[in-house]
C-alpha cells in the first residue's frame, strides 16, 4: 500500500498507462536478465550485494538529502525501513539501539500514539513503523518506552462507527489504517474485541470482483492494501469474510510473466516492493488454507518463487548499494527494505505465519537469548534458492514483516505485563 | 587566463551541492520551526494559513500542516463574515489545485479538498471538480485517489449513473487496458440495472463488448478479468430468474473455443476456458481441463504452482 504516499505509482507521471510502456520496461529489464546471463555463465553467479547494502544503509543513519524532505513526516518509517533491512541481511543495529528508542521516544505523542516526528501529530501509520522499529531493536528498554495506557485510547479514538479507523485526527479512512491498529494491538496485548467490532465486516466491502482488495469499498484491487487487509484478517481470525479462491487467483496472477517481479494492480508495471506486499500474501492464504504449522507448504508458495529472486537480485539491486523499485529508478529506504522482505518470503518456505504469541515459536526462542546475527541457518528442503547459498537472507514473518525471533519476543514480554 | 571560463573541479561542485542542499534543509526546517511557535504563541489563524503553505509547497506530504489549515478555516469561519469566509475556501481550492498539480498522489491534499467541498456544500461548483477530474484522469488513467474522489463528486453533481457508466466506455474505447474503468463499471452496471431481465439484456451487451476487446487483443488481461465477473453474474441473474444458470457459459466458451483456433497458446482465453468449465460441469469436462491446465502450465509457467493447485480441483 501507500503506507506513506511512497508506494510505486511512481512509473505513471503525467502520462496514461498504455501498453506500449509496459513493452519499454519489459525491454529493459530483458536487458538485465542477458546482461547477466552474458557476464555470469550459470545462476552462482548473481550474488546478492550484501555489503554494498549494509554500508548503504548505515550511511542514511549520518542524514538525508533534501529530496527526502517529502518523508519529513516519516521518521519512524524511515528508521523502520533501515533498521528492517539490515536485520533481513544479517547486520545488527544493537550498537545504535540508544539512539533510535531515544529519538522514537521523542516522537511519541503525550496522548498516545506516535508521530510523523517531534511536535507532528500521531499518526497510525508512523505509530505502526515506530513499533515495528522497536521491536527490530528488540530490547526491553525499547519496548518499555511505549505507554500502552495511552496507546489503547489512541486506538480507540481512532476508531469509527463503522468498523474502520482514521489515520490520524480528522483524518482518512482505508484498509492501511486497519491494519496497522490491528497489527499494534496485536503486537502490544491490546486487542480487545470493543477495538474491532465491525471491523472484519468493514474490509469484507473492499474485496472487489477481481479477488484483490482494494483501499477502501469502491475502489480498485491493489497489492499493498491487499496485504494489509489479509493480514488484518488473518490477525482477527476472520478470513471468514474473503472469498479465497478468488483472491488467490488475483494475486497469483499479479505476477509478471516476462518481468518476473509483482506488479501492484492488473496493467500496471513491476515494482519490487510489490514482491513482499503481493508474495506475502501467498504463504498467508497457505496459512488459512491449513493453519497446523506442521502442514504449511513444504514445497513452497503458490508463486515462482525463483523468478521473484530473480528479479530482486537481477534487476532492483543498485551495485553501489540500496535497492529500486526497477531499472531507472532511484533507491530509496522504502523500496529496500520490501524488495528484501520479498525476496526473504521467495527465499524461505519454512515461515512462522501464526500472528498469535505462540509456543512454537517460543521454542526456538528459549537457549537462544542471545542472538547469532552472523549465522543463518538453513535446512535444504526450507529453502528455494536461486543463486548461491550466500544469497540467503533472514526470514520475515509474513503478517508484521519483521523477524519472527524478534515477534516472540516483544509477544512474550507484552503478554506477560 | 584570457577570456576562459574557469572549468570547477568535479569535487568542487560536489561540496556547491551539497552547501546547497545543506542550504534547503537548513530553509524547511526554519519554515517548520516559524509555524510551530506561531501556533504555539497564537494558535491557529489566518496568519497559520500563510506559513503553513510555505512548508507544503515543498512537503505536502506533512499531514500536521494540512490538519493545523482546518482547524485555522475552522475558527476563522466563527470570526468573520461569510462572504469573506467564502472566499477563503476558494482561495483553498486553488491553492489544493495547485498542490495536486505538483504530486498528484497524495492522500493528504486529495482528503483536504474533499473537506473544503464538504464545508462549501452547496456553494461548490461540483460539475467543476467532476471536470477537474476528468482532466487528470486523461493524463493519468489509473490514479485511484482521482477515480474515488470523481465518485464522490459525480454523486454530488447528479451525475447520473448512466452519464457516469457512458464515461467509463469513452475511457474502455480510448484504451481497452483501462483497467480502472472496466473497475467502475463493474460497480457501476449492478447500480443501474436492479431489474433481473434489464440486468440480463445488459449482461449480454458488456459480453459482446469483451468480445470486440479480446479479438483485438488476446492477451490483454483487464477485459478478461471482467468477463470472469459477467459470467458470475450471468449465473445469478438465470439463476434468480428460474432458467438454466449456465445457459451463456456454454455459448461463450464456443466462443472463446474460435478464439483458441487463431491463437492457441493464448494464456486468458485457456485460463478462461479452464476456469468456465470447472464451474459448469467439472467431471464431464475433467480430461479437457487437464489438458488446458498442462499447456497453461508450459506457456505460463511463472503461475506453475497455481496450476498444480487447479489440478487438485478436477
Amino acid at each position: 500500500a501507500r503506507m506513506s504516499s511512497q508506494e510505486g505509482d511512481d512509473d505513471e507521471e503525467w502520462e496514461g498507462q498504455t501498453v506500449e510502456d509496459q513493452e519499454e520496461v519489459t525491454q529493459k529489464l530483458d536487458r538485465c536478465y542477458a546482461a547477466l546471463r552474458r557476464d555470469a555463465s550459470e545462476e552462482n553467479d548473481v550474488h546478492l550485494f550484501r555489503e554494498e547494502h549494509i554500508a548503504w544503509l548505515w550511511r542514511g543513519f549520518s542524514g538525508l538529502p533534501s529530496g527526502y524532505s517529502s518523508l519529513d513526516a516519516s521518521k519512524p518509517w524511515l528508521c523502520y525501513w533501515t533498521i528492517q533491512a539490515l536485520d533481513l541481511l544479517g547486520e545488527s543495529t544493537a550498537r545504535r539501539a540508544p539512539q533510535i528508542v531515544g529519538f522514537l521516544d521523542k516522537c511519541q505523542d503525550t496522548e498516545g500514539g506516535f508521530t510523523g516526528g517531534p511536535g507532528q501529530l500521531p499518526h497510525l501509520a508512523t505509530t505502526y513503523s515506530a513499533v515495528l522499529a522497536l521491536l527490530v531493536v528488540g530490547t526491553e528498554e525499547a519496548y518499555k518506552i511505549i505507554d500502552r495506557e495511552k496507546m489503547s485510547s489512541f486506538l480507540h479514538r481512532r476508531k469509527c462507527p463503522n468498523g474502520g479507523f482514521t489515520m490520524h485526527d480528522s483524518g482518512e479512512q482505508d484498509v492501511r489504517s486497519m491494519y496497522t491498529a490491528i497489527v499494534v494491538a496485536k503486537l502490544l496485548n491490546l486487542l480487545t474485541p470493543e477495538l474491532v467490532a465491525g471491523s472484519a465486516e468493514w474490509l469484507a466491502q473492499c474485496q472487489t470482483y477481481e479477488g484483490g482488495l482494494g483501499g477502501c469499498p469502491g475502489n480498485e484491487a491493489h497489492g499493498g492494501y491487499t496485504f494489509c487487509g489479509v493480514a488484518a484478517l488473518v490477525i482477527l481470525g476472520r478470513t471468514d469474510v474473503l472469498d479465497m479462491p478468488r483472491l488467490l487467483r488475483w494475486v497469483a496472477n499479479r505476477q509478471m510473466e516476462d518481468d518476473r517481479g509483482f506488479q501492484g494492480r492488473t496493467n500496471k508495471l513491476v515494482d519490487s516492493c510489490y514482491s513482499f506486499w503481493q508474495g506475502a500474501v501467498l504463504p498467508l492464504i497457505s496459512y488459512v488454507m491449513h493453519p497446523e504449522p506442521e502442514s504449511h507448504a513444504p514445497s513452497g508458495w503458490l508463486f515462482d518463487q525463483r523468478a521473484l529472486q530473480q528479479y530482486v537480485l537481477m534487476c532492483a539491486q543498485h551495485a553501489q548499494g540500496g535497492l529500486r523499485d526497477k531499472p531507472g529508478k532511484g533507491c530509496d529506504y522504502y523500496h529496500t527494505c520490501y524488495a528484501l522482505a520479498g525476496l526473504s518470503v521467495a527465499q524461505h518456505n519454512d515461515l512462522v505465519i501464526t500472528p498469535e504469541p505462540s509456543p512454537y515459536i517460543d521454542k526456538h526462542l528459549d537457549g537462544n537469548e542471545e542472538e547469532d546475527d552472523d549465522v543463518v541457518s538453513v535446512s535444504s528442503s526450507s529453502v528455494t534458492l536461486f543463486g548461491p547459498t550466500e544469497n540467503v537472507v533472514e526470514a520475515t514473518h509474513p503478517v508484521y514483516n519483521v523477524r519472527p525471533e524478534k515477534v516472540a519476543r516483544a509477544m512474550r514480554y507484552f503478554y506477560s505485563l | 587566463m584570457h577570456g576562459r571560463v574557469k572549468e570547477r573541479t568535479s569535487e568542487e561542485k560536489e561540496r556547491i551541492r551539497l552547501a546547497a542542499e545543506a542550504e534547503k534543509v537548513k530553509q524547511y526546517c526554519k519554515d517548520v520551526d516559524v509555524v510551530t511557535s506561531h501556533v504555539q504563541d497564537h494558535g491557529p489563524d489566518r496568519q497559520t494559513l500563510k506559513l503553513t503553505q510555505t512548508v507544503l509547497d515543498t512537503n505536502p506530504e506533512y499531514y500536521t500542516m494540512w490538519n493545523l489549515r482546518r482547524q485555522a478555516l475552522e475558527k476563522l469561519q466563527d470570526e468573520i463574515p461569510k462572504s469573506e469566509m467564502d472566499n477563503m475556501y476558494y482561495e483553498e481550492l486553488k491553492f489544493i489545485e495547485h498542490a495536486i498539480s505538483l504530486n498528484t498522489k497524495c492522500y493528504w491534499t486529495w482528503h483536504h479538498r474533499k473537506w473544503i467541498v464538504q464545508r462549501l456544500a452547496h456553494l461548490t461548483d461540483w460539475q467543476r471538480e467532476v471536470k477537474l477530474c476528468t482532466k487528470l484522469l486523461n493524463l493519468d488513467l489509473r490514479n485511484f485517489h482521482c477515480w474515488s474522489y470523481r465518485r464522490f463528486v459525480a454523486s454530488h453533481a447528479n451525475e447520473s449513473l448512466s452519464q457516469q457508466f457512458d464515461y467509463t466506455t469513452t475511457k474502455i474505447e480510448q484504451n481497452f487496458s483501462n483497467y480502472s474503468a472496466w473497475h467502475q463499471r463493474s460497480a457501476l452496471l449492478l447500480e443501474i440495472e436492479k431489474d433481473d431481465h434489464g440486468l440480463l439484456n445488459a449482461l449480454q451487451n458488456e459480453l459482446e463488448l469483451v468480445r470486440q476487446a479480446v479479438y483485438t487483443e488476446p492477451n490483454d488481461q483487464s477485459p478478461w478479468i471482467y468477463h470472469r465477473w459477467l459470467m458470475a453474474q450471468c449465473k445469478g441473474v438465470l439463476t434468480r430468474l428460474g432458467r438454466p444458470p449456465h445457459e451463456l457459459a456454454q455459448q461463450e466458451l464456443s466462443h472463446i473455443k474460435e478464439l483458441l483456433s487463431i491463437e492457441p497458446e493464448a494464456k486468458w482465453p485457456l485460463l478462461t476456458t479452464a476456469t468456465m468449465m470447472i464451474d459448469v460441469d467439472r467431471s464431464t469436462y475433467a480430461s479437457e481441463i487437464k489438458d488446458i491446465l498442462t499447456t497453461l502450465k508450459k506457456v505460463d509457467p511463472a503461475r506453475q504452482e497455481y496450476y498444480k493447485f487447479l489440478e487438485t480441483k478436477v
